[in-house]
């Protein structure tokens, strides 16, 4: 049997919309990064420092998992939908913002920045992300055939079988 | 494509060592991105997840793969759910052990529910089942295990995960069992 194994990716005029609203943010904000991801920690897009840096894909699943967290204690305490979730430390600081229908939007600061700044602009390219991802749509983008026993022979050669001790 | 991989199973299964373990094989043949991510408590079990990123290219098709552990420990119920959120596949890791056998069932019901609570239904999402530590003198026969513990009939690996035996069999069949799943619409795997 053959699967026909398609890449979807957001559209590139809601992704140079998506890029607009994050430079925009770096600006304002002089952020070191700005992560958006959706509630799974899959990076959508990245703006700032760690563009390239491999760390990224771990500060993503942790900011995912960390909201994720606070959203189960907020279940726990009987608390209203979570929106922000903030934190301090000595020479920086992290904003997480929900950002509708399943994203989160990540902001790190220097301490040069107040927080009620970094918090009013936050709010306002949340409102922007919120009504240009309404309207993201997704389009393949790479695709390839191949049968199964090829995957699994393919996989073998790639990932070298067995492992011995 | 990006898929995430979650490593489940009870408390002190393996899962952590099928993770470490299968993090130093893939080093090896430089099919990792960056560092693994530990988060364990002092007595080295895990608190909230162990993670870290492999990249690897069939016909010039790049797949990176997110691999995950959920934390065992029963109080740990509500960051077991956070790490499951938009998984793509499950390697659920057995314990062999007899005296194991009611809580490996357990597990198994309780992630059932959380995936419902994210709309999926597990009998129907891509799994392998590794029944780890076949080592042990008390181990449960295969066959048995498979009537209690594979209601899918999906792939299952026997395995001694902290000997390396077993691990990269499993991350196969659960790369593929996701690509089966979700590009050859109903087939059973």
């Amino acid at each position: 049997m053959e699967l026909d194994i398609i890449q979807y990716d957001i559209d590139p005029e809601t992704k140079r919309r998506l890029r607009m609203v994050l430079q925009n943010l770096l600006n304002k904000t002089s952020a070191s990064v700005i992560i958006l991801t959706d509630d799974a920690g899959r990076i959508i897009d990245i703006k700032g420092q760690k563009e390239e840096d491999l760390e990224t894909e771990f500060l993503a699943t942790l900011i995912s998992g960390i909201f994720g967290a606070a959203v189960e204690m907020g279940k726990i305490l009987r608390m209203e939908d979570l929106e922000v979730l903030q934190y301090e430390s000595k020479s920086m600081d992290v904003v997480i913002k929900y950002i509708r229908p399943r994203f989160l939007l990540g902001i790190i600061v220097g301490k040069g920045v107040a927080l009620g700044t970094v918090r009013l602009f936050l709010k306002e390219a949340g409102e922007e992300l919120e009504e240009v991802l309404e309207k993201a749509e997704m389009v393949p983008s790479k695709q390839i055939k191949i049968d199964i026993k090829e995957l699994e022979e393919k996989l073998n050669r790639v990932l070298g079988g067995p492992y011995e001790a | 494509m990006r898929l995430k991989i979650v490593y489940f199973g009870s408390s002190l299964a393996g899962k952590s060592t099928n993770v470490k373990k299968l993090y130093e094989i893939l080093r090896e043949k430089n099919l990792t991105k960056g560092d693994m991510v530990v988060m364990e408590t002092e007595e080295q079990r895990t608190l909230f997840v162990e993670m870290f990123v492999s990249s690897i290219n069939i016909d010039g098709y790049e797949f990176e793969l997110k691999i995950l552990t959920t934390p065992g420990q029963f109080r740990l119920h509500p960051l077991r759910k956070v790490i499951m959120k938009g998984v793509d596949g499950l390697v659920f890791v057995v314990d062999s052990s007899k005296e194991r056998e009611k809580i490996n069932f357990l597990v198994m019901r309780e992630t059932a529910a959380v995936l419902k609570e994210q709309g999926e239904d597990l009998l129907r999402f891509p799994v392998v089942v590794q029944y780890n530590k076949r080592d042990l003198p008390d181990a449960m026969e295969i066959e048995d295990m498979q009537v209690r513990f594979n209601p899918w009939a999906t792939d299952y690996v026997p395995a001694v995960a902290i000997r390396g035996e077993g691990v990269l069999e499993t991350f196969q069949k659960v790369i593929k069992n996701i690509l089966v799943r979700k590009y050859a619409g109903n087939t059973l795997i």
